[in-house]
């Protein structure tokens, strides 16, 4: 169930009678057609318009990690920028600030061939792909149907996997694919206070949970984010209750991986946030300049978020695949026990898991 | 495109001087001023010395208006200046009465840029009257880089609103350099109340640039945490009998107010900072040994910095550093329970 409204859908010139612009547009319920150009925005950060376009650069990108935290060599799927959901943390309300509204990138079928082309051209190189980096991945779905498009090309490589990323209950369309193989349904979790108070528009924590383990039933791969961790007032117990749900909701031996990091912002995020979201308590905490220029915690706070959430993850099953996002080896070492030493065995490491899962 | 802009009509210097006296010009800046937060003196000691080498720029007041009646176009400051010399009256240049607001603007705009820099007031204003009679497109392209601004329609708006949100006293303290451009995007933030009890701070204290950022930030981040105005913790006790110590100079004064709100801002933070200056001073290094830590306890590297006369002096100190007993354990000081 949405919890957000579509009340205009904008196309771009030229793409009236493009295939997905006409199945979108045939979904939108009490539209109204705007000219793209118009400067007049509807609702915050137009959130609630729809703006379809063709999109002129790179499809497929690798995430934008930075060379002094480990990253995990994720590829991202450009297919739509901007998101529904308004999460108080979201690093799109500064990537984004100037190209407002839910943009959808109409034009993905069309480049699909060139899309796969890059994952084709060296078949022993693992590909592990995401859409949900500058949108959510199913939050437009019901509209967009993106699992119609690209769960089946992706379900016939070995060579890649395709993660849908969301914080949604929007199923329907994945559940409707005969596809299962090598597809990897996502959810974004965290303590039920910051499920409730930040992460505004999103499915209930309980609600994320179901969907999980609906997928999980249907036989579909699935993995967590805990992704921003925010010590707030009792964190330990939310969090905790939070793992205690996924305990009772979920088979643990069908996760390929959780991953786990803690708030990090450019400087720039901040004033946005303290204008959208005024009463938030995300910038609490203690933060400290990174490495790469961003606030993050001071290192003692996450390594206690970390190793806290390691073990009691651990508590609950000792092969989570658990993996840190955006972190020093020093950090991986002091909360993980152990560390990938740097990108290229975090990519290893969860190379070796797909293959693992997806034998 | 700068050129799209340029005066094809009209040469300044084929409008010839004219002889005018004070009373004749209007006091008030006029239309075209963009000078903020000025000192007539050095001017004034200047056109005592030399004379008047550049004339002021004058417009006959409106059609309804008296033909002996002048508007300032350019040279507001000189004319004070002049006034302030009593000399009277100097040459002027009088414009013809068709040129138009535009070409008044532009008058003004080169005239002053050419002999100096414009404090962010004045850029304020001479952007905030360029987007009045210019296209935004055109302001943005060609005029921003004349002010070595980027051509971005954030740092326009940032202007504008420094322009119209401001208060005098604000404006004065930008335009004295007592308020950083950095502190003013984050006082533009906050509701003119507020800005004017940080006014307070910056009219007696002279923050670094960071620091004043710093300061800002940490007020505004621990009126949300605690859930107390802004207001009210700017006139906390601990910070008045700082601000308004006879005892500290500035930049102890800075230093202190720093200090305070950081104590609260990043309790941890600072706790370790402190712990470990008492692990460096317990450890006894040789003179000229210092250890210092990874900015914000990131890096994972602490830093060995010896000055030495020769090597025998290095050898002599690494010897001293190597027999220190407390190394080994010498850690992150969070892992002390520190």
């Amino acid at each position: 169930m949405a919890n957000f409204h579509i009340k205009k859908a904008m196309v771009e010139e030229g793409l009236n009678r493009n295939p997905m612009s006409r199945r979108i547009l045939a979904r939108v319920p009490h539209k109204s057609y705007e000219n793209p150009s118009a400067e007049n925005l509807s609702g915050d950060m137009g959130k609630d318009t729809l703006h379809l376009l063709a999109y002129k650069g790179e499809f497929l990108k690798p995430c934008p990690g930075t060379k002094e935290y480990i990253c995990c060599g994720y590829q991202i799927l450009n297919v739509a920028t901007n998101c529904p959901l308004d999460c108080s943390y979201c690093i799109l309300q500064s990537y984004f600030h100037h190209q407002p509204r839910l943009r959808i990138h109409v034009n993905v079928e069309e480049n699909l061939a060139s899309i796969l082309a890059v994952i084709d051209q060296d078949t022993k190189q693992m590909v592990r792909v995401g859409t949900g980096e500058f949108a959510d991945s199913l939050a437009l779905d019901p509209l967009a149907r993106w699992t119609d498009i690209l769960m089946p090309p992706f379900s016939q490589r070995k060579n890649a996997v395709l993660e849908f990323k969301t914080k949604t209950n929007h199923i329907e369309g994945l559940l409707a694919s005969p596809y299962r193989d090598r597809i990897i349904v996502s959810w974004s979790l965290n303590s039920p206070l910051i499920c409730a108070t930040e992460e505004r528009g999103s499915a209930t924590l309980k609600q994320r949970l179901e969907a999980a383990r609906r997928c999980q039933d249907e036989g579909f791969v699935v993995s967590f984010h805990f992704d921003p961790l925010i010590p707030h007032k009792g964190w330990r117990e939310g969090y905790g209750k939070t793992i205690g749900l996924m305990e009772r909701y979920l088979k643990p031996e069908g996760i390929i991986w959780i991953s786990m990091g803690s708030l990090r912002f450019m400087p720039d995020l901040k004033s946005i946030i303290r204008k959208r979201h005024p009463g938030t308590i995300i910038l609490d905490g203690e933060f400290i300049t990174g490495l790469d220029g961003k606030a993050r915690y001071f290192k003692p706070i996450r390594v206690e978020l970390y190793e806290f959430m390691r073990e009691h993850l651990e508590k609950w099953h000792s092969d989570l695949g658990l993996y840190l996002c955006m972190e020093s080896d020093e950090v991986w070492r002091k909360s993980m026990g152990w560390s990938p030493g740097n990108s290229e065995g975090l990519k290893d490491f969860l190379d070796e898991r797909v293959e693992r899962i997806f034998r | 495109m700068i050129q799209e802009f340029s005066m094809d009509r009209l040469n300044i210097i084929d409008v010839l001087p004219q002889p005018v006296n004070l009373n004749q010009i209007d006091d008030s800046p006029g239309p075209c001023c963009m000078s903020y937060g000025f000192d007539t003196k050095p001017l004034a000691d200047s056109i005592h010395r030399i004379g008047l080498v550049n004339l002021p720029i004058l417009t006959r007041k409106g059609e309804g208006g008296r033909r002996d009646e002048f508007g300032v176009v350019a040279g507001f400051r000189r004319i004070k200046a002049l006034q302030s010399l009593h000399v009277e009256p100097f040459p002027c240049r009088i414009l013809p009465d068709d040129v138009s607001s535009r070409e008044r603007l532009l008058l003004n705009l080169y005239d002053n840029l050419t002999v100096r820099a414009f404090n962010p007031v004045e850029t304020a204003m001479a952007l905030t009257r360029l987007v009045e009679l210019f296209p935004p497109e055109a302001v943005l392209k060609s005029f921003m880089p004349l002010f070595n601004l980027p051509s971005h329609a954030e740092t326009l708006r940032l202007f504008a609103k420094i322009e119209t949100d401001f208060e005098k006293r604000t404006k004065d303290l930008l335009a004295g350099g007592d308020l950083s451009m950095k502190g003013a995007k984050l006082l533009l933030e906050m509701d003119p109340t507020a800005r004017q009890r940080f006014c307070r701070y910056f009219s007696v204290i002279k923050f670094s640039r960071n620091q004043q950022a710093q300061f800002i930030e940490c007020v505004n981040d621990l009126a949300h945490i605690e859930r107390i105005p802004v207001l009210e913790l700017l006139d906390e006790s601990p910070l008045i009998e700082i601000r308004d110590s006879e005892h500290l100079n500035n930049p102890q004064k800075a230093k202190s107010l720093i200090g305070l709100l950081r104590t609260r801002r990043v309790p941890r933070l600072v706790k370790a900072e402190k712990g470990f200056k008492r692990m460096v001073e317990k450890l006894k290094l040789p003179p000229g040994t210092h250890i210092t830590p990874p900015p914000f306890f990131e890096g994972p590297h602490y830093k060995l910095e010896i000055s030495f006369k020769d090597g025998k002096d290095l050898l002599e100190k690494l010897l001293a550093v190597q027999k220190k007993d407390g190394l080994p354990n010498f850690e992150d000081p969070w892992n002390k329970g520190i």
